[in-house]
């Protein structure tokens, strides 16, 4: 420890402070205007400026490290008289229109020139020509408030690792510019807003904004990260939302889907606020007891199999709980299933084959220790934007990214080896890996004595897939399989991540298992910067597989199958179960459209626009005799529905999260629902007791209660611990465990490590002279899913406001189309109509279309064509044709 | 411990501020499409600068006297080099005044603002410059003949008014013959001829 004295006053600090820590600790208050605890110091403001005993001059207390028996003057009249003079100058030119302002209230120039004692402006002000940048709509840009302080810069550079603008020119003409002079909006700004949360004055402030009342820190509702947001309100509404810097994932920090368009979706006055009746003619409002009569009317018809219920990964683990009781206690079948279907049940059926446990094996946060960190699959810095950003730190601090995917994301800038990938030739190139780590003897033969079994068949069946063979197939370069394989085999720490472009194949399962082997060959699982790390898509999708709404496990993955399972369930619900596992939503559609299921309950699910060959989907639903939707919006799925009832959204919710670490987070409302708007488990009670099997719950906590003591995997993570601010990663045993971070550790969840020999298989769909090309589908960064709450937010709509299909510029010259033109894309099931979007971002003969607009919904053209065993459609690859739309 | 800044005023530039954005590792994944003349320099004088950010300025110079300025490609190809964001190779070179960032004209005309030319009146001298070519000091001409810039002082005071055009030390010049060179050299194809004006090779190269 350092001691120094400050104002006479003596305080300790540890070795690597600086003065101004210092100041702090001693609870002296110094005015700075360019310090932030996240950032470096800089020393640009000149504000906190203090006297050091022995030391010339008067130094800024920011940079000035720490030093024992330093002593240290904050405040005297010449001090004063400096930092008003300093003032003045920053005020030379800062327009005074404070009380219109955006940032009123909270500016620190403001809070500055109040401590400082400012009563007027001395010095004549100068007209600075300083540029209004309007373009983004997510944040305005006016440079005449612009102190030079440099915290949107630092922002950008060190907690966004991107370096899209920096401080231009010099003197009088000294501003903040992306590259090349704007606008913002043509520069690679991510819209972060990391820059508008950090700037002092009114230079960069957020549209969409009121000062809250209230701040509520709830889990975002977008991807599986599991950041938090402070959601703020005003009486009934939330009116901003902020990162919450205690987040043990995002701490503070969000991307663009979270900050800017995450709440005004909440009090969208499209929100169903009644339940709705089917008539003739459309719908008509229904009070709660007869929407619920008639539900309870109806499905009394349907019990057993020919019922089907969709669950959601968007709504909380006691929702999802209540939901998967009531379908397989009180409608007697296992036919319940969620969207997981259709990005992860490859991962979950792959890894639990190969380790014994479906989910992520290590915390994000183990990317930062990663000496190599192979990617594939996933764009993550547009769809895990805050896991991308531990990737951008890593290779900052020298880590290496070894990235193989199909298209020019923003990854491929800063991968050491980028592998450009033909869709749908994963299991190649993994193999490929294998063949020359075991060709080279770089495997850890230990640990595969040790800890796995069946590696000999492994051996076998990659020895015919040489880098040449591979390169053939894959279309990439051998000597880039070789360079990936060392990368990766001789790191001493190397993680891999993956997403949906493994998983969603009709071959998904053999991709993850594929990968499984690579990680067991080098031993790269088990430790910390190791794993294998499938990025779970949704924000409760781990949590809603682990709660059992799975047609063939109860939670926990305790199997339908299993008798004990059974009986413990059979005892904890006081109803005889089925041990018929149930039907796959993939397999629902079909046994809708054969007249197999008669009734369906959707709760917060879309397929109408999320599902593979959604003509088919529609047919489906229009086929049934019952169709029941709960969910905050009256989406596409909705409108076919015969009773529609209302839910609530994330931000009225509480209840419990589990994010793609398995870590469970809670979250409290921050506001009611609206109107009429009940939560999803009550409503799914009353549902259930109407339907003649009572269930009632005082609160959320009396669900997680009844879940963990059924749930070993669960049964340590009480409501009070999370309460507590515990950190908990299941499996947690008991109330004394502390969760478990790291799978695999010492032991396979299985036991021994399953090596599976994996076999390149095409993709299901061909090209061929009539659909010549290939087409991929995803997601992107502003918007998320089928567009119901993403594309109610002013901010990410104005960021992209309508479909497009990204093609390569030769294919685009082929058919004489420019960027912006219209053109048609049809597959086999579809065509649709929209803007090109001409560039190098895929390949010659690939095309890549966001699922998220229905004005041309990507899945009118997808194959449904599905794996084998998680029957998981093949959304990444299908054959089209590409056209000039005329 | 945290490394403490650079402790002086925004702006201060010269790779000061270590960037920590990794943008590019990757010399395979360096798909951008550059202006040939951009692409020739770098595959030639640009390439045999090592890739560290005390590059930076050596090569800014090298890109600006291969190609006369600094066109938006050059930035970008230079960051890509040193692993740096190319926003900050933009922001390190506007802080220097030895940087071009548009193509110069054909003929570079410099006039005196130091304190001898301007009691003799080069302060009018340049108002009736920038009337005829309707630019301010720093632009070029529409059809690029002509760039005009001012300078402090050349350091031939006894010459005053004097303007320099490409490399011709032009003396005690006035309104009507400025308007002079300047037709000659607008209609004038090549460079470097500035006829019809008293040359003075004494100080000749006295700018430099």
């Amino acid at each position: 420890m350092l001691n120094l004295t400050i104002n006479g006053r003596s305080v300790a600090v540890e070795q690597g402070k600086t003065v101004l820590d210092a100041c702090r600790s001693a609870r002296v208050y110094v005015p700075t205007l360019c310090d932030d605890p996240d950032l470096d110091p800089y020393g640009a403001c000149r504000l906190c400026i203090v006297k050091v005993e022995g030391l010339r001059g008067l130094p800024s207390a920011c940079t000035t490290p720490a030093a024992d028996g330093m002593k240290v003057t904050t405040e005297d009249p010449e001090l004063l008289e400096v930092r008003r003079w300093t003032m003045q100058l920053l005020l030379a030119d800062h327009p005074l229109d404070c009380l219109t302002c955006a940032q009123c209230g909270s500016c620190g120039l403001q809070a500055a020139a109040e401590y400082l004692g400012i009563r007027e402006r001395v010095l004549q002000p100068m007209a600075r020509e300083a540029k209004i940048d309007d373009s983004n709509p997510c944040y305005a840009i006016d440079m005449r408030k612009c102190i030079l302080c440099g915290l949107c810069v630092r922002a950008c550079d060190e907690i966004q690792h991107l370096g899209a603008i920096d401080l231009v020119k010099r003197g009088y003409a000294s501003a903040v510019e992306p590259f090349g002079a704007g606008p913002i909006r043509g520069s690679i700004c991510e819209s972060c807003g990391e820059c508008v949360e950090r700037c002092p004055t009114g230079a960069l402030t957020t549209r969409q904004y009121l000062r809250p009342e209230n701040e509520v820190s709830t889990v975002c509702p977008y991807c599986g990260t599991g950041c938090r947001i402070l959601l703020g309100t005003r009486g009934n509404t939330v009116v901003s939302a902020r990162g919450d810097h205690a987040a043990p994932v995002s701490r503070g920090r969000l991307c663009v889907k979270g900050r800017f368009g995450s709440f005004e979706f909440v009090s969208s006055p499209d929100r169903l606020k009644t339940p709705l009746i089917r008539t003739a003619d459309g719908f008509r409002e229904a009070t709660w007891d007869e929407a619920l009569d008639l539900v309870a009317r109806e499905l009394k018809k349907y019990r057993g199999d020919a019922f089907g219920g969709l669950a959601s990964a968007k709504v909380t683990n006691e929702d999802n709980y209540v939901f998967q009781k009531f379908v397989r206690a009180a409608m007697g079948t296992n036919n319940v299933d969620h969207c997981a279907r259709l990005c992860h049940s490859s991962t979950v059926a792959g890894l639990a084959l190969s380790f014994g446990s479906g989910a992520m094996t290590n915390p994000s946060d183990d990317l930062l220790d990663a000496e190599v960190i192979l990617v594939t699959g996933s764009n993550t810095t547009e769809n895990h934007p805050i896991i991308g950003l531990k990737i951008r730190e890593a290779v900052a601090r020298g880590a290496k990214l070894v990235l193989f995917d199909p298209r020019k994301i923003q990854l491929s800038e800063i991968a050491t080896v980028w592998a450009r990938q033909k869709p749908g030739t994963d299991v190649a190139w993994i193999n490929g890996l294998l063949h020359v780590i075991i060709r080279e003897g770089l495997m850890k033969t230990e640990f595969i004595k040790s800890r796995t079994e069946g590696f000999e068949a492994v051996e076998k069946l990659v020895a015919w897939y040489t880098p040449e063979r591979v390169s053939e197939i894959t279309g990439v370069a051998a000597e880039l399989i070789v360079e990936a394989a060392h990368l990766y085999a001789t790191a001493e720490r190397a993680a891999i991540v993956y997403s949906m472009g493994i998983t969603q194949h009709t071959t998904g399962v053999d991709n993850v298992r594929s990968l499984a082997n690579l990680a067991m060959l080098t031993g790269q699982i088990g430790r910390p910067g190791t794993g294998v790390n499938p990025l779970r898509g949704q924000n409760n999708v781990q949590g809603a597989c682990d709660m059992g709404s799975l047609p063939d496990v109860f939670t926990g993955y305790q199997k339908v199958a299993d008798a004990a399972a059974r009986a413990k369930f059979e005892k904890g619900w006081g109803v005889k179960l089925t041990d018929k596992p149930g039907l796959m939503v993939t397999q629902m559609f079909p046994a809708a459209l054969d007249g197999k299921i008669k009734a369906l309950y959707i709760m917060g699910e879309n397929p109408v626009l999320s599902d593979a060959d959604i003509t088919h989907v529609v047919k489906a639903l229009e086929k049934l005799e019952f169709l029941v939707v709960q969910d905050i919006f009256l989406t596409e799925t909705a409108k076919l529905a015969h009773v529609v009832l209302p839910a609530s959204s994330y931000a009225e919710r509480d209840g419990n999260y589990t994010n793609t670490e398995r870590r469970v987070q809670m979250t409290k409302p921050a506001v009611p629902p609206p109107g009429h708007a009940r939560r999803d488990w009550e409503i799914i009670c009353d549902v259930s007791t109407a339907l003649g099997y009572p269930m009632s719950y005082a609160s959320t906590a009396a669900v997680d209660e009844e879940m963990r003591g059924l749930t070993p995997s669960y049964a340590g993570i009480s409501h009070a611990r999370l309460e507590a601010g515990a950190q908990l990663h299941w499996p947690c045993a008991s109330e004394d465990h502390l969760g478990t971070p790291i799978l695999h550790r010492e032991q396979f969840t299985r036991g021994l490590g399953q090596f599976h020999p994996v076999e390149y298989q095409p993709a299901a769909e061909e090209t061929d002279a009539s659909f010549p090309v290939v087409l991929t589908t995803g997601r992107m960064l502003e918007h998320y899913h089928t567009g119901t709450m993403t594309r109610r937010s002013k901010g990410l709509h104005g960021l992209v406001p309508g479909p497009f299909v990204e093609v390569n510029g030769a294919d685009a010259k082929k058919i004489r189309v420019k960027d912006g033109d219209s053109v048609r894309v049809t597959s086999r099931r579809g065509s649709i109509v929209l803007a090109a979007k001409v560039g190098s971002r895929v390949d010659a003969g690939v095309l890549f279309i966001p699922f998220h607009f229905w004005e041309a919904a990507a899945n009118v053209l997808t194959n449904s064509a599905y794996d084998p065993v998680a029957r998981i459609p093949e959304f990444k690859v299908c054959a089209v044709r590409l056209e000039r739309a005329p | 411990m945290k490394k403490p800044g650079n402790g002086s005023t925004p702006g201060k530039k010269g790779g000061a501020r270590k960037a920590k954005s990794p943008i590019n590792g990757s010399p395979r994944g360096a798909g951008l499409r550059l202006d040939p003349a951009v692409a020739r320099w770098l595959a030639g004088a640009g390439a045999a600068f090592p890739s560290s950010q005390s590059s930076m300025i050596p090569m800014l110079q090298s890109a600006q006297a291969a190609l006369g300025y600094l066109p938006r490609d050059a930035m970008q190809a230079i960051a890509r080099h040193l692993l740096v964001p190319p926003a900050l190779v933009e922001g390190v070179a506007s802080f220097y005044a030895q940087f071009r960032f548009n193509a110069p004209g054909r003929h570079r005309v410099t006039v005196c603002s130091g304190t001898a030319c301007y009691v003799r009146g080069s302060g009018k001298l340049m108002d009736d410059i920038k009337a005829d070519l309707k630019i301010v000091p720093g632009g070029t001409t529409s059809d690029g003949a002509v760039s005009l810039e001012s300078v402090s002082c050349f350091g031939a005071c006894a010459l005053a008014p004097v303007v320099v055009v490409d490399d011709k030390v032009l003396r005690q010049q006035t309104s009507a013959s400025m308007k002079k060179v300047i037709q000659d050299i607008s209609a004038g194809p090549s460079k470097g001829k500035a006829r019809g004006t008293r040359s003075t090779s004494a100080v000749r190269g006295a700018r430099k």
